[in-house]
């Protein structure tokens, strides 16, 4: 406790009081930020695939999210677990992403760039059967406050209180998005479960 | 039982957390109504296929390696306002020192850099709280004003300032089309010079 902390950042050097985490020391943020990205990478990235659909955005999107991780990590007091606090940042990273996409390809040139899920082979890889791609487009067609839910259950098996916790939600809301998330989802993937 | 009753327990009934009675129902209703019989499928579809058919994501060094590109993208940048600044600060004592004569501003200061918006861009789309307007000030002396829709804003702070200058948006900027402006001198040409961007502000989701 109250131990002294200089991390060197783009800023210069900062000097940060230690509180609960055991890590940090003067030249170790490179590798817990290598630690972090070996424990907690694949989830945020699997996040951020369903969240914005698109398997090179979602690279783009993980490095700046990391990116975000790796230079706030000094500020990092631990109020939450650190995989809490960085899975809120990517989802705000993201939300902002989407909105950004949103009104661009409303207003502007954006509209004749080629939708790469219509257009390249390479993703054809990625993206291998028809039902991941059905799967995706009715997760994207989710509002994006039910999508939220449906990472964090169904892909990261968080539970209702800690989805709550994440969110900063009333459990009771979580469950009602949750049954309506199912809902729209059950309509729009009817055709794969009746078979 | 009822379909509300039925999509209320769903959950529970899925983690095997309901008593013999309960499940007994819930069995009877999933047989005898087609849409919760569809809830309960999706429910099981999701916890048993999602992370199935997610793609493989990218490997931890590619990662790793991007984060530290970008991070050394923007550090150079930082560095490289910086080393500017410092070539005009030296040239400043040069002049000042062996010509020993008043000041010019038309020797001293560069025509390739001149001050410029660097962001937005035009037809940037912006959230008001984000990174905000970024002008590039290649010396203190340039006296640039920056308006935005025509209003002056208040850029006392970055008088001695060198380099990337931010200037936060006003705080009630309405959502929809802006234009920053920037005016300065350039002794070069003895003319004023105005830049814009028009960018689109993002309204609360
Ligand atoms: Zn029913």
């Amino acid at each position: 406790m109250g131990t002294a902390i200089t991390y060197t950042t783009e800023k210069g050097e900062i000097k940060v009081a230690d509180t609960k985490s055991e890590v940090v020391s003067v030249n170790e943020i490179d590798g817990v930020f290598e630690k972090f990205v070996e424990e907690y990478g694949d989830r945020i990235f699997n996040l951020l695939y369903w969240k914005v659909g698109d398997y090179e955005d979602a690279k783009d999107l993980t490095s700046e999210v990391l990116l975000k991780v790796y230079t706030n990590l000094p500020k990092f007091r631990g109020e939450s677990s650190l995989y809490t606090w960085a899975y809120r940042i990517a989802l705000n990273h993201a939300n902002r992403f989407l909105l950004k996409r949103k009104i661009s390809r409303f207003i502007s040139l954006d509209d004749l760039k080629v939708d790469p899920a219509e257009d390249s082979n390479e993703y054809e890889d990625v993206e291998r059967t028809e039902l991941q791609k059905m799967v995706r487009d009715a997760i994207q067609q989710l509002p994006s406050k039910y999508r939220d839910i449906v990472i964090l259950k169904y892909l990261d098996g968080h539970g209702y209180e800690e989805i709550s916790e994440i969110l900063k939600i009333p459990v009771g809301t979580v469950k009602s998005r949750l049954n309506r998330a199912r809902e729209k989802l059950a309509r729009k993937l009817k055709g794969v479960l009746e078979i | 039982m009822k379909c509300d009753e039925f999509r209320e327990k769903l959950d529970a009934f899925v983690n095997g957390n309901l008593s013999e009675d309960d499940k007994k129902l819930m069995v009877e209703h999933m047989n005898e109504c087609e849409e919760c019989r569809l809830l309960y499928k999706t429910e099981l579809f999701l916890r048993k296929k999602l992370m199935e058919i997610t793609p493989n994501p990218p490997s931890h060094s590619e990662l790793i390696a991007k984060v530290k590109a970008r991070r050394e993208k923007r550090l150079r940048a930082q560095q490289m306002a910086f080393r500017v600044g410092m070539a005009f600060a030296t040239l400043l004592v040069i002049a000042v020192i062996s010509v020993r004569t008043v000041f010019n501003t038309r020797q001293a200061v560069s025509a390739e850099l001149p001050p410029a918006i660097v962001a937005p861009e035009d037809g940037d789309v912006v959230l008001p709280d984000e990174a905000n307007i970024v002008l590039f000030v290649p010396d203190p002396r340039y006296q640039v004003d920056l308006k935005i829709d025509g209003e002056k804003m208040d850029i006392r702070n970055m008088a001695q300032t060198t380099g990337n200058v931010v200037v936060t948006y006003p705080p009630d900027i309405e959502p929809g089309y802006h234009y920053a402006e920037i005016e300065f001198y350039d002794p070069h040409n003895d003319q004023k010079i105005v830049q814009s961007a028009v960018f689109y502000v993002v309204g609360d989701q």
